[in-house]
């Protein structure tokens, strides 16, 4: 039971950070789950995305949100898949919590590189 | 793991997300497989890293599902938004059509919701104390059952036994004289105010606090103690003292006394209502049968009226037994102080009003539906267009309603203005005896009202008219050109119509009834008369005025003012008729047995001077009236007609002996009758009355009757000088006529009857615009035909004769429906009818024949225009 305590735990983090992570995802144009998955495992180094499947849950919460729209097409296999676009609101989302973000981080660090007096 | 297996079976999905969640597992399988993998450990690989498919997906599907939702909501705003700004733009198109709608439902909101505010601050909304479905008002019942107040020391025991209530006080109310000018000599000109002397308890039964200082202290009520306090009405706090905090602990003179502020009320919590100012009564100043006091409770938490009336009837019967001269065969009743206060008779008839003013608005849906219906035939062909090109009916009959609604909209609004109007009018001439009146206002609640009836007429007015107008065959309509309307939309029109006709006739046979049971009210021989007499009451502090000196002070006054040029007479009594004031007191008549209980019969009794017979005009039938020599030894009285009847049934009253207050009072003798006097309530007949000496009874509040000339405004304020200067300090209000105390007692009524009268002549006018519009589109829909008759040969009387009569049967139909709805309005309304039966002939014969003739009247019109129709224009014209 204490995996999943620590589990969820992660998840309770990781989930403001997934979405800011999607959304700059799709900042290079409109892709599928499977394509963001990859995207962001790749520059994460498996970090972040601890289960691929934690991804589509977060995908449909900014599309409630109507930070990213849905629309389906072909996929380079050539299967119909599900592409995701930023939408203008989501785009401005991103701006102001990179911004947030940058400050947090900032100040996180600071006090965990601070010398213990 | 089953459900893994089917989701990565392939064929057909289940729904998006499984399409989804699918594409990403298998592109995922391709991609180790392209590397190398077995496909079974591919698949497996691809789900350990992808997790629990089944928990993901329910995941997205509620997430998606709320989306939806949502989605759906917005695009169904944004529609109405749009169907709303359609309708809006159509009806500036039709300004016509759109003023006479928003009009009429103006008025049918405005009335109502007018009516409902005055409703619900009289009867409807709660009393504005803490709980107070908990608080009851208590009276004392007569062994004959009839209500009574109650006296201190039957209170005060109540208050010690009674485990029931959470407390239980009494008041009063009385005319004080109030000084505000410093230290106790005054100065100052005295103002009258209305003072309740209120027992302990009092703020603590109603739940109400001070704003300022605080209320009285348990001392101010023994006797000995310091009553010389008093609370202000904030009112009385802002008018008299400028809304000065400061004034708590200062003294001012009440009644000549030096008196200090103890309080302020916050605003809006005085009662009884009208109180401006409280004061302690002070226990043991009153014996046990003494019963003038009002008496208020709050029931303890838990207990249920019934079980608290068990309680304080039992207390009651003890105290029967242990002061059977006061208590015996006496009883209490317990009532809603709601209810206490409003009264059943005001209430019920605010409930006759408002279903009156609800069939008036439903007559305004009504017409405003069949002016929809006539306008949804002129719009045969774009419904017949829309629905060729593809729209459902569901969204025409959207459209439609949305139609109706902007109408409804706006006579909602109009209607509010209307609302407004009328809430001021009733408060400006409607009855004062009503209480809380004066907190009739627009607020939140009505406001939900006038929102509630919008949309509700809304609906009624445009359903119908919505699902006839939208149904429609395309092919036919199109063809047709849109010249000729569908047979169903006239007769639903015929139907709406006749449920107008109905309507009114129902409200003309109430308002027909209420009239004239308004004018036998008027007619009601009072048995005096108060032509020409002006009354001013005036309190005389028995601090000030002694007993001795009141009598003195009577035979000065009297004398005084009929010496005053112009007066005729004067007298005094303890009241005058129509002030709302009754006294009453057992009598027994001496061989006459007391009843099971032993108790004896109660009568109402007046103390009088010399003259009171001759100032009201009241004819002494035998014997003499009072004169200068009947002291308190004599004990000569006059009794009424009717007291002579039910206490000396034997005939000749003159002479014989009674004792007033029971077999323990003392001895009087009958020295004379006079007629009947009804002088308490309009509707009542004349209650048996024994007359009294002023001497005998010297009570300190006296009203002065004065019988005037010609010259009556220059006498009465010759009478109200001379008094101000027999007793100084003491306020004297205006000397009002006498029959302005009866107008008052007819307020009420009359307006019952204006308002009854106004709904129903509104309801007349709608019904026949009703008709004349039918007939005038039925006219102008068989133009042709007529032109044909007439190029036949047909004389024009034959023509009229042929529409009237369509209009004729429209009538009967009507009328015949409306009598029948007319004889259950009728019925509810009878208990508040004076001598009118609720099915009298011919109330409804003239009601009808008033509809009938208005309705008959409205057919003409059209049938004269259209014998007036040339056929040769009639017939080329298409």
């Amino acid at each position: 039971m204490s995996h999943a305590t620590t589990a969820t735990d992660d998840l309770e983090l990781v989930r403001g950070t997934l979405d800011l992570l999607i959304l700059k995802t799709l900042t290079w144009g409109a892709l599928h789950g499977y394509a963001i998955t990859d995207s962001i495992r790749q520059r994460t180094e498996e970090a972040i995305l601890v289960e691929e499947g934690a991804l589509y849950p977060a995908l449909h919460r900014l599309e409630k949100r109507g930070w990213v729209e849905a629309e389906w097409g072909r996929s380079e296999n050539n299967r119909r898949a599900k592409y995701y676009k930023l939408t203008v609101e989501g785009r401005s989302r991103l701006r102001a919590q990179e911004a947030i973000w940058g400050r947090y981080t900032e100040a996180v660090g600071k006090v965990l590189e601070a010398v213990a007096p | 793991v089953r459900r893994t297996f089917r989701l990565l079976v392939p064929g057909a999905y289940r729904d998006e997300v499984d399409e989804e969640l699918r594409f990403h597992l298998e592109t995922r399988i391709d991609e180790l497989v392209g590397a190398g993998a077995e496909p079974a450990a591919a698949r497996r690989e691809a789900l350990r890293r992808f997790g629990d498919p089944a928990r993901i997906a329910r995941e997205c599907r509620s997430i998606a599902r709320t989306r939806e939702a949502a989605e759906r909501r917005a695009g169904l705003r944004h529609d109405l938004a749009q169907d709303l700004k359609w309708a809006l733009r159509r009806l500036r198109r039709e300004p016509g059509f759109a003023l006479a709608t928003v009009a009429i439902l103006a008025l049918g909101i405005g009335a109502s919701t007018g009516l409902f505010s005055v409703a619900d601050a009289v009867v409807f909304r709660p009393l504005p104390f803490t709980e107070p479905g908990r608080l009851v008002w208590i009276d004392e019942r007569t062994p004959e059952g009839d209500r009574f107040s109650v006296s201190l020391p039957n209170l005060l025991d109540w208050r010690r036994s009674a485990k029931s209530f959470a407390g239980i006080a009494g008041f009063q109310l009385r005319n004080a004289s109030l000084d505000v000018g410093l230290g106790a000599s005054g100065g100052g000109e005295p103002e009258k105010v209305l003072a309740a002397p209120v027992s302990a308890d009092f703020f603590s039964v109603l739940g109400v606090r001070p704003r300022l200082g605080g209320a009285f202290p348990p001392e101010a009520f023994t006797p000995g103690g310091d009553a010389d306090r008093a609370v202000l009405s904030d009112a009385l706090w802002r008018r008299g003292f400028g809304a000065d905090p400061a004034v708590v602990g200062t003294t001012v003179t009440l009644d000549g006394r030096p008196t200090v502020i103890a309080g302020v009320l916050p605003p809006g919590l005085g009662f009884p209502e009208g109180a401006e100012l409280w004061t302690p009564m002070q226990d043991g100043q009153w014996d046990r049968d003494d019963k003038e006091i009002a008496v208020i409770a709050r029931l303890a938490p838990g207990t249920s009226m019934p079980v608290a009336s068990a309680e304080l009837g039992a207390v009651a019967e003890r105290l029967g037994g242990l002061y059977p001269d006061a208590d015996r065969g006496w009883g209490v009743e317990l009532r809603p102080l709601q209810h206490a206060l409003v009264g059943p008779k005001v209430e019920r008839a605010l409930v006759v009003l408002l279903t009156a003013v609800g069939v008036l608005l439903l007559i305004a849906c009504v017409n405003v539906s069949s002016l929809l219906v006539a306008r949804g035939a002129a719009r045969t062909r774009e419904m017949a267009v829309r629905t060729s090109l593809g729209a459902p009916r569901s969204r025409l009959v959207r459209q439609l309603l949305v139609e109706a609604g902007a109408i409804g909209l706006l006579g909602g609004l109009a209607g509010l203005g209307v609302a407004w109007a009328a809430v001021e009018a009733v408060r400006l001439w409607g009855p004062a005896e009503v209480p809380r009146l004066a907190e009739a206002a627009l607020d939140a609640r009505v406001l939900a009202f006038a929102a509630a009836a919008a949309v509700a007429s809304s609906l009624v007015a445009g359903l119908l008219p919505a699902l006839r107008t939208s149904r429609t065959r395309p092919g036919e309509d199109l063809r047709a050109g849109g010249r000729t309307s569908s047979g169903g939309a006239a007769r639903l029109r015929g139907a709406l119509v006749v449920t107008q006709l109905a309507l009114a006739v129902t409200l003309l046979v109430g308002a027909g009834l209420t009239a004239r049971s308004y004018l036998r009210l008027l007619g009601v021989d009072l048995g005096f008369d108060p032509g020409d007499v002006v009354a001013v009451r005036i309190d005389l502090p028995e601090t000030q005025f002694p007993a001795e000196r009141r009598q003195a002070l009577a035979e000065e006054i009297r004398a005084r003012l009929l010496a005053l040029p112009g007066v005729t007479s004067a007298a005094a009594s303890v009241a005058a008729p129509y002030a709302g004031f009754y006294t009453a007191n057992e009598v027994a008549v001496p061989g006459r047995q007391p009843d099971a209980q032993g108790g004896y019969p109660i009568a109402q009794w007046r103390s009088v001077t010399p003259g009171y017979f001759e100032t009201l005009d009241v004819p002494l039938l035998q014997g003499r009236a009072f004169s200068g020599e009947d002291r308190e030894g004599g004990g000569a009285v006059v009794v009424s007609r009717s007291f002579a009847e039910q206490f000396f049934p034997e005939g000749d009253a003159l002479g014989r002996e009674l004792y007033f207050g029971g077999p323990d009072g003392s001895p009087r003798v009958v020295v004379g009758v006079v007629g009947d006097v009804r002088d308490a309530a309009l509707e009542e007949a004349a209650r048996p009355t024994l007359f009294l000496p002023y001497q005998q009874i010297l009570w300190v509040h006296q009203t002065w009757l004065v019988e005037t000339g010609a010259e009556r405004a220059a006498v009465a304020s010759a009478v109200r000088a001379e008094l101000r200067r027999l007793v100084p300090g003491v306020p004297v209000p205006e000397a009002r006529p006498l029959a302005a105390n009866l107008g008052e007692a007819r307020t009420n009524p009359r307006f019952q009857a204006l308002l009854m009268a106004a709904f129903a002549l509104a309801a007349v006018a709608l019904a026949a615009s009703g008709v004349y519009g039918l007939m005038a589109f039925a006219v102008a829909r068989r133009r042709r035909e007529i032109g044909i008759r007439m190029a036949l040969g047909a004389r024009p009387g034959t023509v009229v004769a042929m529409v009237a009569r369509q209009g004729a049967a429209l009538v009967a139909a009507g009328v015949a429906l409306g009598l029948a709805g007319s004889m259950a309005l009728a019925r509810s309304l009878a208990s508040l009818l004076y001598e009118t039966a609720p099915s009298e002939l011919a109330t409804y014969l003239a009601a009808v024949g008033l509809l009938a003739g208005v309705a008959l009247a409205a057919s003409w019109l059209p049938a004269r225009r259209a014998a007036a129709v040339d056929p040769t224009v009639a017939l080329t014209a298409e």
